[in-house]
């Protein structure tokens, strides 16, 4: 069964709810070559992961699920779209899912201003939300997605750095990818009245389910066909990215020397045999050992909040999390 | 307002600290101590601002009647959203080989523009700005030549906050 459907989520209201943000906003003209490129990139689809956190996370206080907490779960994958758009640019990846990237249809300016369209009126929505329901200050800490971008420095930084410390990358996963996932879940309890020390745990297991996926997003790069990850398989490791499969690979002498000799100008087509090998050297196990150990972690959070009914969503995530195939 | 990367190097005071140093002088320079202290190294981000830019800015804020004790986070946070929106602007071209730091220094400085005016206690200026902000980006991604002037903005945002 798919995770919306365990989590009892509705995923074309969320797609609804994107678009009635940008239909109702009188400032964007209609059939505007902007209106179009926001309708198209909803339309485009994906994991919704976010605002199914947001959903979950809000089942945790008293006013689950009602139309706000809609609007706040859309305005999650608002901001969660708007840094794809601009990761592709930043990546000059010229696809995304499979389909051309917006850049590559609209342009590099236009892509990096809709990215930016998408951020700014989820501050305008939360600005003009009722502060005593929300309060501000919560919520506008959510849209601030500074370590989302120190992520990414990080990443640009240690980009074919292959002494980098098991330290950095988990930091930069926790900045890149983590950080977003557990304010969702944060986001969400908090908007519907749950308990400080509820929203605090939530983040915690948000941490780790987020730090699990992208450690999977790791494996994947090694694991699953180009048709599954709409881009070829390696281009992870192609572009300079020491993933943790990468880190335990480096361990090994013989691996580390040819691994080592990936640079900026290797060709798609040279590394096939290394990604055979590091396939068979036993750093994707231990990769998934360290994902599954993640995903443990999170369990455990998710048990400790077992009187709350909406535990067993955390731990329907958790199990989803860890049998995710692309 | 420039915003450069330059590797580790910290920001450059625009004025020096001397005893002749007038009061806008040493709130420009509480500011950008201020930006200083918040923004991440590992972004080797560098805030050049003008001093004109700056002078002015601080007399709309006086204009509008903000505290003295309030100018520098004013100020900070104009010098954020204000690098921000420069680092963002006309031309980008998947060309440039300074695009990805260009677009990863706005993002960056947009949020920080965020969280720095929540810590502040700005919420009602960052809640006034948004709409101004967005109609920015909306006027950039339809083409649009003119642009609403950000001082502009928070000119009408605090003078409204003063009514209020």
């Amino acid at each position: 069964m798919e995770l919306h459907k365990k989590l009892r989520i509705d995923l074309r209201r969320i797609d609804r709810e994107m678009k009635r943000i940008v239909k109702y906003d009188n400032d964007v003209p209609p059939g505007s070559e902007l209106e179009q490129a926001l309708l198209q990139t909803i339309e485009a689809g994906g994991k919704r992961l976010r605002p199914m956190l947001v959903l979950v996370g809000s089942r945790f206080g008293s006013r689950p699920d009602d139309n706000r907490l809609m609007q706040l779960a859309a305005a999650a994958e608002f901001i969660h779209t708007a840094s794809l758009v601009h990761d592709d640019l930043i990546d000059r990846s010229p696809l995304r899912r499979g389909e051309p990237a917006l850049h590559t249809r609209i342009g590099a300016a236009k892509a990096v201003y809709v990215g930016n369209y998408m951020s700014a009126r989820v501050v305008e929505l939360l600005a003009q939300a009722d502060t005593q329901l929300d309060g501000e200050r919560q919520s506008f800490t959510a849209v601030a997605t500074a370590e989302l971008c120190l992520g990414e420095y990080e990443q640009l930084e240690h980009a074919y750095d292959y002494d980098l410390r098991l330290d950095d990358y988990l930091l930069k996963s926790r900045h890149k990818t983590a950080h977003l996932m557990a304010v969702s879940l944060e986001f969400g309890a908090r908007a519907s009245g749950a308990p400080e020390e509820v929203c605090r745990r939530l983040y915690q297991f948000g941490e780790h389910l987020g730090l699990s996926f992208q450690i999977r997003d790791d494996l994947l790069d090694f694991t699953a066909s180009a048709e599954q990850l709409g881009k070829p398989a390696g281009s992870d490791l192609l572009g300079g990215q020491v993933t943790l499969p990468v880190l335990y690979a480096l361990e090994d002498p013989a691996l580390a020397g040819e691994i080592r000799r990936v640079g900026p100008d290797t060709r798609p087509e040279e590394i096939g045999p290394l990604l055979e090998r590091i396939r068979e050297s036993g750093a994707l196990r231990r990769a998934e050992a360290f994902c599954e150990a993640e995903l443990e972690l999170a369990r455990e959070v998710g048990r400790s909040l077992g009187a709350y009914a909406a535990h067993e969503d955390l731990l329907v995530l958790a199990d989803y999390f860890g049998g995710r195939k692309y | 307002m420039n915003t450069v990367y330059t590797p580790y190097t910290p920001i450059r005071y625009i004025v020096s600290p001397s005893r002749g140093a007038s009061m806008n002088d040493m709130i420009i320079r509480e500011a950008l101590e201020r930006l200083e202290a918040e923004i991440d190294p590992i972004t080797r981000i560098r805030i050049e601002p003008e001093q004109a830019a700056l002078v002015e800015a601080l007399s709309v804020f006086k204009r509008c009647g903000a505290e003295p004790l309030r100018l520098p986070r004013l100020l900070a946070v104009y010098m954020l959203l204000a690098s921000a929106l420069e680092r963002h602007a006309e031309p980008l071209s998947s060309d440039d080989p300074e695009l990805t730091r260009r677009i990863l220094d706005g993002d960056y400085l947009y949020s920080l523009y965020i969280q720095y005016a929540l810590k502040c206690k700005e919420e009602s200026l960052l809640r006034g700005l948004a709409p101004f902000v967005k109609k920015i980006q909306i006027g950039r991604a339809l083409g649009r030549s003119r642009e609403i002037r950000l001082l502009s903005a928070f000119e009408q945002v605090l003078a409204d906050s003063k009514e209020a």
